[in-house]
């Protein structure tokens, strides 16, 4: 009874190589959250936004051209995201989907996308542009001002210094998106 | 002794605690077993339920906590987060992002800890106060958004398992009761045979009535044990009837021997008293005594028949009043006198059970009932030729016949008394024979000395009477024969030769006389005596006398003894002198003095010579005072010297005798047996 009934060894090199990476892990964690937020510019996090909404949405399937057709984010106007739009979107798949990314100055040239950002640089055409994709179920996304209230999908607006953004539901469902309850709890209630 | 003492004190228990304790401690041993093993499966299943619910959780939370991460809204992931409010088992969650940074926590109300700062590797890991679940936040694509950590604490669990404990508590307690009141039941169906099988053992045991049995119940083990106990008690029945018979014939045994000792004894004594010096009346009176002791309540009486065969005389009765004995002292024996007068004159027993009403006794009725006699058993006293000589008789107070170890008593008690009276009626005879017998020899030995002593003084005045004339004979005839002798012729002078030499002799006879008398006088002073030394100067002096003669002597060594010297001397000058005298004859005599043992042991002389010898017929007379075997012509002497030497041989407690043949010698023997000085 004196001798124990089991012996629990955990081999030494494991448990150094677990507190190891723990340290590691901690280390740069550490650095990054001292940067993340000061590093993460608006356009960057609107960025990942854009490519998360994807996520979040459902898109019936005359959207796409074929079924092999990738899942296009269009930004209309100028680019405010610089390469981080595609640094996000590289590799990732949504719906078995390859995400591709184009920029256009014209609404005919971003039909074909399924998200479409609309760019501050259009603030003037916002309406005309919304209305060009009434019939097309491409979820619009704008940073202008009334975005929703004007017929746009998802608007970004500033609370602080964090990004947050206001859907305008009905139009979504009008052009036969479904948007995750998720996202729509998430957004700012629409007026 | 290796036993536990609480196995001893189990063993102790009756059956029916020992039943009890047995189902209980089965049942308990079973239910503990049972709970213990549904306790740990209810453990081990209810661990893998916990940790499967709070995976689901978890992945639950990391779906609704996707949009939350996708969109950097860690308020909306927080309210999420709040819903585990509802499950109180929740300590903490905590949301990561990619990054592996906390996105937003939960924390229930009481607990302090930290929030990790990192989520661990993936997985579920048990730890010793909580449970943690790392999961993965994963959309839909497969592209991870964070990781959800939950911590769950044991408390679920714990009040669970504590549940479960009070149950199985509260189900074991409601079994053993049960169990405890079915025991009950079972157990007197069990153990009421038993019961009473034990019952009536311990009644048994100590009433000792083995015709007791156990009442059967059943046809079981208990119900064989029944019988087989009915069976041992019908069996223990019958040795004990058996022993109880053996015993009480032992008890007979031993008591007929414990009185046959006791008569044994009693007639030891009675032999012992007998043999005394005490006289018939005492022995008697003992006797009957002793009888009495031996027989409480009866009083004994001999009665003695006189001479006549007539009269019946007291001979003891100790108990029996004296006014009583007195009265039937010297009454006559008749055909119906009494029982004792009866049974002399009839010569037979004579029973009387009650003397109120036997005709033998109506003469003496008063005289016995008037003492409180009421029952006399009369036995005649038989000598040898069957004649009686008195009566035994026994009283007794009330009514009573005899039994038959009391009429053995009595025909031995009259055995005994018969011996007693003839004894001591023969001891008194030859005391009186005796007594006159000794007065006779006092007479007689009176007369004897007087007469001895008349002749010592007859004998010692005759011898000194005769002394004077004799010297006178010797003297006038020596003058004679000195101035006279040439006026005589020869024949003259011979004569005188011959009337001094008679005259000489018997001076000597004369003197021998005085001496053999005086030995009768004389006191005897006894001195060791060197038997050797005097027997061989003796001899020389002897054979000194003698100058002619060729004698030879053998002596042997002889033993010394205790006696008169001058007396001892005298016997040696007496038989030596005899030896050398009568071997004149022989060219070479031959005296042999030496010992042999005699018939009884003790030492005897002898004194042997090859002389003349004589003829043994005439051996009663040696020893006689002048009883001579030879003429004064062949041997002189003056036929005292061997009764001298007898007499000095008997005063000193000896003895002397003589064997010889006719011309082939002599031998004589005497014996001085050890006396001390």
């Amino acid at each position: 009874m004196r001798r124990p009934i089991f012996t629990a060894r955990i081999p030494a090199p494991c448990a150094s190589a677990w507190l190891r990476g723990a340290v590691l892990l901690m280390a740069g964690s550490l650095m990054l959250s001292q940067q993340a937020f000061a590093q993460y510019r608006e356009y960057e996090v609107k960025a990942a936004f854009l490519a998360n909404f994807a996520q979040f949405a459902k898109w019936p399937g005359a959207a796409f051209s074929d079924a092999n057709a990738p899942f296009a984010i269009g930004v209309l106007g100028d680019d405010p995201f610089g390469g981080a739009l595609e640094s996000i979107v590289k590799g990732r798949l949504v719906s078995g989907r390859k995400v591709v990314v184009r920029r256009a100055r014209r609404p005919e040239e971003v039909r074909n996308c399924q998200i479409v950002f609309i760019s501050n640089s259009e603030r003037a055409r916002v309406v005309e542009i919304i209305s060009s994709f009434q019939m097309a179920s491409i979820l619009t996304v704008g940073e202008t001002d009334q975005f929703v209230n004007q017929g746009g999908m998802v608007g970004f607006f500033m609370e602080g210094d964090k990004v947050r953004f206001a859907i305008n539901h009905g139009t979504a469902k009008r052009s036969g998106l479904e948007l995750s309850s998720r996202l729509i709890k998430l957004a700012k209630a629409t007026p | 002794m290796s036993r536990l003492p609480s196995t001893l004190l189990l063993s102790n228990l009756p059956i029916k605690r020992k039943m009890t304790v047995a189902l209980m401690g089965t049942t308990l041993i079973a239910l503990l077993v049972a709970c213990t093993a549904l306790a740990v499966y209810e453990q081990v299943t209810f661990r893998k339920v916990q940790t499967r619910n709070i995976n689901i959780l978890a992945e639950v939370l990391a779906r609704n906590c996707t949009a939350a991460l996708s969109f950097m809204n860690p308020d909306d992931a927080r309210q999420t987060l709040d819903a585990l409010g509802a499950k109180p088992s929740v300590e903490m969650a905590c949301l990561y992002n990619t990054e592996g940074m906390l996105f937003t926590a939960y924390r229930r109300g009481d607990v302090a800890t930290e929030f990790p700062l990192m989520p661990g590797p993936d997985g579920t890991r048990e730890l010793s106060h909580h449970l943690e679940v790392v999961h993965p936040i994963v959309m839909s694509n497969g592209s991870r958004v964070g990781t959800m950590y939950i911590r769950n604490d044991f408390r679920e669990r714990d009040a669970h398992l504590q549940t479960y404990i009070v149950i199985s508590a509260l189900v074991l307690i409601l079994t053993l009761v049960f169990a405890f009141l079915f025991s009950s039941v079972l157990q007197g169906v069990i153990t009421r045979p038993i019961m009473e099988l034990t019952d009536t053992a311990k009644k048994i045991g100590t009433t000792r009535d083995y015709t007791a049995r156990a009442q059967k119940h059943g046809q079981d083990e208990i119900g064989t044990l029944t019988d087989g106990f009915n069976l041992m008690l019908a069996g223990i029945k019958d040795r004990d009837t058996a022993l109880l018979t053996a015993n009480n014939a032992l008890t007979t045994e031993n008591q007929e021997r414990k009185r046959a000792e006791e008569l044994l004894a009693w007639e030891k004594g009675a032999m012992e008293l007998i043999c005394g010096d005490a006289s018939l009346r005492e022995v008697l009176d003992g006797l009957m005594r002793s009888l009495e002791r031996h027989s409480s309540g009866a009083l004994f009486s001999v009665l003695l028949l006189d001479k006549d065969g007539v009269h019946l005389r007291h001979g003891a009765a100790p108990s029996l009043p004296d006014a009583y004995n007195r009265l039937i002292d010297g009454v006559a024996v008749g055909p119906d006198v009494g029982s004792c007068g009866t049974a002399a004159y009839d010569n037979r027993q004579v029973i009387v059970t009650d003397i109120s009403t036997d005709p033998l006794w109506a003469d003496f009725r008063e005289l016995a009932l008037g003492h409180g006699l009421s029952a006399c058993w009369s036995t005649p006293i038989r000598n040898r030729s069957g004649k009686p000589v008195g009566t035994f008789a026994v009283y007794y107070r009330e009514p009573r016949s005899p039994n038959a170890a009391e009429l053995d008593l009595i025909a031995r008690a009259v055995h005994i008394t018969y011996i007693a009276i003839e004894r001591k009626q023969t001891e008194e005879e030859i005391r009186i024979l005796n007594s006159s017998l000794e007065q006779r020899v006092r007479e007689r030995t009176a007369q004897l000395e007087a007469a001895v002593k008349e002749l010592d003084a007859f004998s010692y005045s005759v011898s000194h009477d005769l002394r004077a004339p004799l010297r006178a004979l010797d003297g006038f005839s020596r003058i004679v024969l000195r101035d006279y002798s040439p006026r005589l012729d020869e024949d003259g002078v011979r004569m005188l030769g011959v009337i001094r030499a008679e005259s000489q002799r018997m001076g000597r006879l004369i003197d021998d006389l005085l001496a053999f008398s005086r030995l009768g006088r004389q006191q005897i002073e006894r001195v060791p005596i060197d038997m050797g030394a005097l027997a061989k100067e003796v001899f020389d002096e002897m054979l000194a006398m003698e100058r002619t003669r060729n004698v030879r002597l053998t002596l042997s060594e002889l033993p010394a003894v205790n006696g008169s010297a001058p007396m001892i001397r005298q016997v040696w000058v007496n038989l030596i002198g005899n030896a050398i005298k009568f071997t004149n004859r022989r060219e070479a005599g031959e005296v042999d003095i030496g010992t042999k043992t005699g018939d009884g042991g003790e030492v005897v002389f002898f004194v042997k010579d090859n002389g003349a010898g004589f003829d043994m017929q005439y051996a009663g007379k040696l020893f006689g005072v002048f009883q001579r075997l030879h003429s004064q012509q062949e041997f002189s002497g003056t036929g005292v010297g061997l009764a001298l030497v007898q007499r000095i041989v008997q005063r000193h407690g000896g003895r002397i005798w003589a064997e010889a043949e006719l011309d082939k010698g002599a031998t004589f023997f005497f014996t001085i047996p050890h006396s001390p000085l």
